[in-house]
């Protein structure tokens, strides 16, 4: 939808260190890692908020780069009914380096351990995975958009469809107006507006599915296990075509 | 012994231990490079591959020697009238390409009372054809969602006969035809069917020497039986199909269905058939003079030049998208899911690919 921007920074943080563990590219996929990871919260912080002096990007694919996320609040008694829940995952200073909401930090050389680098590999590589699987969900997704208000329009229609019956020939106000501006008769329209809300609602709920599916199967799979990006991926274009088989 | 109607081969890529262990699997596998998914029957019964299949009554090699010589034209009303007198409703699988669209406007020189027909498609179908869609289809027929009747099949039983459009494609040999127009060009379709000629063929698909040249011995074994003489390339591969993949073209919608499903294929009338048998192929140069007979009668409704022109052959299957499925139908109508399905109950060791083993290894390798 129009409103949607993608200036945002999707993050996984630990909820103990409050360290980034991975970065995603979209709410969904930052709550899908973070299902798969004990004590660990999605966060998504607005772009601009954050100094450009960091390298989170490049910290998906190098372990050896490491932050803390930081949340300013200038007075004392201005954190008062915050707590460090899901959204609100993070340190508290009284001042970030750069001045605004939230910064990212160095993460302090101590608190780098084995044991965290092995959650970071786990964290990126199911950021990997959940990225690709969304790729995948958005490509037949997009098979179901046919306009660019759909996400209004859509529950709209539906109403409007439900007020109809055809059988008795009643056709809802909203429909007959549709009909009318397209010049089409009422009962067509009637029937290729059902045509076309029946395909998209169940092709996009058959893509959640999917999607359900293999977040947990993905959140079941470590680095231990040796299965490559390659293995998992290799058919998942037939899952989607044809389904289980 | 248990034997199947229509089974899928998935399970060979991942158990490679079965094609290690059998070198007649590992052949068969070889087709499923050439032709993804296909179950292959032979309709004459007599040539058998390593899975137990049975050969379904209605997809036996008829003998063609009592149904009448018709034009296409007659078949398609011949037929469109024969599945209106069920008096049943139809759902018309839709897809939008040549076959289906053909079959449509079959209904519509049928009868001028389309009432009896609901269409089921889907944006990919408006897509392939829109004019079609706008002018002809939501101003007569009935529609219902592809996607709709798909779920629908799986929990119901439908009131009605289910009306695909599969066996378009078999009577004229298309799908290695068209492939072998992209690698090799017109003339190569035209070339007599030697070995030599088929095995680059099945090659270029990426089979083995021995895999090709079991498979052109597999195929040739019963060609003797097809009524249309086999003097070409273009031929050989219409026989492939019209004899080796017409059960699967009628059986493989049942993979998709919990419930028990009346379905006919537009095509796959007697006369339809004859017609396919003395068929004599136009000119192929490009993609789009595939199908030249039906898209002439298509033009001839729609008067849609660019439609007659430049119209290919589009993979039309968003019929099973995200759509589960079972694997494997037995033939006394058992429907397997991936679970419990094991290739290897239906495997019989006294098949073509395995006695062709015994007699050519050595000299083919």
């Amino acid at each position: 939808m129009l409103s949607v921007s993608k200036q945002y920074l999707y993050l996984v943080i630990d909820q103990i260190n409050k360290c980034v563990i991975t970065n995603t590219n979209s709410a969904a996929t930052a709550n899908a890692v973070s299902n798969g990871i004990l004590n660990s919260s999605p966060m998504v912080v607005w772009f601009p908020y954050i100094e450009l002096n960091h390298n989170i990007i490049k910290s998906n694919s190098d372990e050896n780069i490491n932050y803390k996320l930081l949340r300013q609040f200038k007075t004392k008694f201005s954190n008062a009914g915050q707590s460090t829940s899901d959204s609100n995952m993070y340190e508290v200073v009284d001042q970030t380096p750069n001045g605004r909401t939230f910064d990212l930090i160095q993460m302090d050389q101590k608190l780098i351990t084995q044991e965290w680098i092995a959650r970071r590999q786990l964290g990126n590589f199911r950021a990997r995975l959940m990225i690709e699987l969304e790729t995948h969900c958005e490509r037949y997704l997009a098979r179901s958009v046919n306009f660019c208000g759909d996400e209004i329009s859509l529950p709209y229609i539906q109403k409007q469809l439900e007020l109809s019956n055809p059988d008795f020939n009643i056709y809802s106000p909203g429909i007959q107006e549709w009909a009318d501006i397209v010049e089409m008769p009422v009962e067509v329209a009637y029937q290729e507006l059902k045509m076309k809300f029946d395909s998209s609602s169940i092709s996009v709920m058959r893509v959640h599915a999917i999607w359900s599916k293999f977040v947990n199967k993905f959140n079941n799979i470590t680095l231990e296990d040796n299965i490559t990006f390659a293995q998992l991926f290799e058919r998942m274009d037939t899952h989607f075509i044809f389904g289980n088989v | 012994m248990k034997s199947l109607t229509v089974g899928t081969s998935f399970e060979l890529k991942d158990k490679k231990d079965l094609s290690t262990q059998f070198t007649d699997i590992k052949l068969f596998t070889d087709i499923h490079g050439v032709i993804s998914g296909s179950w292959l029957v032979d309709r004459s019964g007599a040539t058998q591959l390593p899975f137990r299949t049975t050969l379904g009554q209605n997809y036996l090699l008829p003998n063609f020697e009592t149904i009448n010589n018709l034009t296409l034209e007659e078949c398609c009303v011949n037929r469109a009238r024969e599945l209106l007198s069920s008096n049943q409703t139809l759902y018309f699988l839709y897809s939008g390409g040549i076959d289906s669209t053909l079959g449509l406007i079959s209904f519509i020189n049928a009868t001028p009372d389309t009432s009896q027909i609901i269409v089921v498609c889907n944006n990919e179908s408006i897509r392939e054809n829109p004019n079609f869609y706008h002018n002809y289809i939501k101003l007569n027929f009935k529609l219902m969602a592809t996607e709709l009747f798909m779920q629908r099949m799986k929990t119901q039983i439908l009131d009605g006969i289910v009306i695909s459009c599969e066996h378009g494609d078999l009577l004229y040999g298309q799908d290695f035809g068209s492939v072998a127009l992209t690698w090799f060009g017109e003339e190569y379709l035209k070339a007599p069917p030697t070995r030599e000629n088929i095995v680059k063929f099945f090659k270029a698909g990426k089979m083995s020497t021995l895999g090709a040249n079991c498979w052109f011995d597999l195929f040739s074994s019963n060609i003797h039986l097809s009524a249309r003489p086999i003097n070409t390339v273009y031929d050989f591969f219409w026989w492939t199909g019209f004899n080796w993949r017409w059960q699967w073209a009628g059986e493989k919608i049942k993979l998709r269905t919990a419930m028990p499903i009346n379905i006919e294929t537009f095509f796959s009338s007697l006369e339809f058939q004859k017609w396919s048998v003395n068929h004599t192929q136009h000119s192929i140069k490009k993609a789009s003079d595939f199908k030249y007979d039906y898209k002439e009668i298509i033009f001839n409704f729609t008067k849609d030049q660019e439609y007659q022109d430049l119209k290919i052959k589009h993979v039309s299957i968003s019929l099973y998208y995200l759509n589960n499925a079972f694997v494997a139908v037995e033939s006394d109508g058992t429907k397997l899911t991936k679970k419990d399905y094991a290739l290897i109950n239906y495997y019989q060791p006294d098949n073509f690919i395995s006695n062709w083993l015994k007699d050519n290894h050595s000299s083919s390798e």
